[in-house]
């Protein structure tokens, strides 16, 4: 069987120093930090940080970037796009048959500012997410009001996509058993076609047995999901957060405070 | 005597399936096999049991207490039902967590809690495996946290379905030892099984579903001698005689 798909930390608790709503919370504030810069210096310098405070608390970035990665499409459809729908001084030009593609200096600067707000948001989240357990992650939700319905159906959501993942392996080792060659586009196209519509049923059919097991066990007649409490030490982490704030919004504050 | 569970002239269908006029009754703390062919309706008379879903005609109690909507918690506190497939019922994050699931939802105290989830571990032996994650199991462990989940809840009736199915036989032997361990408590328990081997050696009772008709209840003795029933619980002296003759040595 698969594990979860996120980093999380296997097990019930985590027994970090942190209360994991604070990592979330503090992790939440430096990701609005993050998407706020226009400074390609202040962002590298603040993914540096995380970085650098990540490998103090021992974060596992093999699985962090690992998991990061696959972000690259997000982040490089952004890099490479933007230059060619935004800005006005010409970067680069490319003859192609029905004219000429133009890619613009702006754009591409934009582009490479949000390819970069991207990675450091969820490299920031995942190295969060690796320093708790699933459970305390759901009860972290839960202390911020999050509904339950709603944290039900994450958990629910969180435990079988890597069944169905295995499931769509699964199958696919058993096409390649009977023959099928990953030939003809067209083959390819009718496999993936016959895969996602016998996984979908079997999701359905899983689905309806998962919430008739979640029922006869009193789903809906109790507090399943506990919200977890601060701790001492999350005063220390705010701490850092404000001085953080402080350090790159001198100025606007003192402004605003001074005159 | 008093029955844990009753059922009378139940009839449902569901697109070309039905079951027609179905009785059956479980006693206390007896052990009963409900034995079938694929498609029978076993699966389906075990839902509607728990009320997941709903009778054309007739009736169920459970403990003198009528299946229907608006005592369905109640009934349910009263029967655990243990699925074919323990990944259609595992859903938390660890071991621990899901075998609170039940105890929480009946609103124990988080000390009751913990003292359940403990004593179930303990009773299948998974107690080690509290701090694990349900998607590292084997299928044997997964069953016997299923089981837990279930016992949890301090049942009075077991519904098990398949329970020895995909189990290797150590497993096997755990999981007797369990249930009968559970039934010295007083606890009933109706299984499927489509093993033979299960039916002569470990039920009370067999119950016996026919394309959607109950063609018996009673007796284990009297059942296996029965050459019609026979056919629903499997030929297995002659098939054992046709693979030896398929092997040239008979």
């Amino acid at each position: 069987m698969g594990t979860f798909l996120l980093p999380f930390i296997e097990g019930r608790t985590s027994h970090g120093r942190f209360s994991p709503t604070s990592i979330f919370v503090s992790s939440f504030i430096v990701a609005i930090i993050l998407s706020i810069q226009t400074s390609l210096l202040n962002l590298f310098g603040l993914i540096g940080m995380i970085l650098l405070v990540g490998t103090l608390a021992r974060t596992r970035w093999r699985d962090v970037l690992s998991l990061a990665a696959r972000f690259e499409f997000v982040i490089l459809f952004w890099v490479i796009l933007l230059p060619f729908f935004y800005g006005t001084i010409t970067l680069l030009t490319i003859p192609v048959p029905w004219g000429q593609l133009v890619a613009y200096q702006e754009g591409f600067d934009l582009g490479l500012i949000i390819g970069t707000r991207i990675f450091g948001i969820v490299t920031l989240f995942l190295a969060a997410l690796s320093h708790m357990s699933l459970s305390e992650f759901i009860g972290a939700l839960k202390t911020l009001r999050i509904p339950t319905s709603v944290l039900g159906s994450l958990l629910i959501m969180l435990r079988y996509i890597p069944l169905f993942l295995e499931e769509r392996n699964r199958m696919q080792e058993a096409q390649q058993l009977r023959g099928f060659q990953r030939g003809k586009r067209w083959e390819q196209i009718k496999s993936l076609g016959y895969l996602i519509g016998s996984i979908i049923d079997r999701a359905m059919d899983r689905s309806v047995a998962v919430y008739e097991a979640m029922t006869l066990r009193g789903f809906g007649h109790g507090m399943f999901i506990v919200g977890v409490g601060p701790r001492r030490s999350d005063l220390l982490l705010f701490l850092g957060l404000v001085i953080l704030i402080f350090s790159l919004f001198q100025q606007q504050i003192l402004e605003v405070f001074l005159g | 005597m008093t029955c844990a569970i009753e059922i009378n002239n139940l009839c449902f269908s569901y697109n070309d399936f039905s079951l027609q006029n179905v009785n059956l009754n479980l006693h206390l703390a007896e052990q009963k096999a409900l034995v079938g062919l694929n498609g029978s309706g076993k699966t389906t008379l075990f839902k509607l049991i728990l009320g997941l879903l709903e009778p054309k005609s007739g009736s169920i109690h459970i403990f003198e207490r009528k299946v229907e909507l608006e005592n369905l918690w109640e009934i349910r506190k009263e029967v655990g039902f243990l699925f074919q497939s323990p990944d259609d019922q595992l859903f938390a994050p660890t071991v621990w967590e899901d075998v609170a699931f039940g105890p929480r939802n009946l609103g124990m105290t988080i000390n009751e809690v913990e003292q359940q989830v403990n004593w179930s571990l303990d009773i299948v032996g998974m107690s080690d495996f509290f701090n694990r994650s349900v998607n590292q199991m084997s299928h044997g462990q997964a069953k016997r946290v299923a089981l837990a989940g279930i016992i949890a809840m301090r049942p009075k009736i077991l519904l098990l379905d398949e329970p020895f199915a995909g189990l290797d036989f150590p497993m096997v032997s755990t999981m007797v030892d369990i249930i009968h361990n559970l039934r010295n408590e007083g606890i009933s328990v109706l299984y499927t099984t489509h093993n033979r081997f299960f039916l002569e050696n470990w039920a009370d009772s067999i119950a016996v579903l026919h394309e959607g008709k109950m063609i018996y209840d009673g007796p284990t003795e009297h059942a296996l001698e029965d050459s019609s029933i026979n056919q629903q619980t499997g030929n297995w002296e002659e098939l054992s005689l046709r693979m030896k003759r398929y092997r040239g040595i008979a």
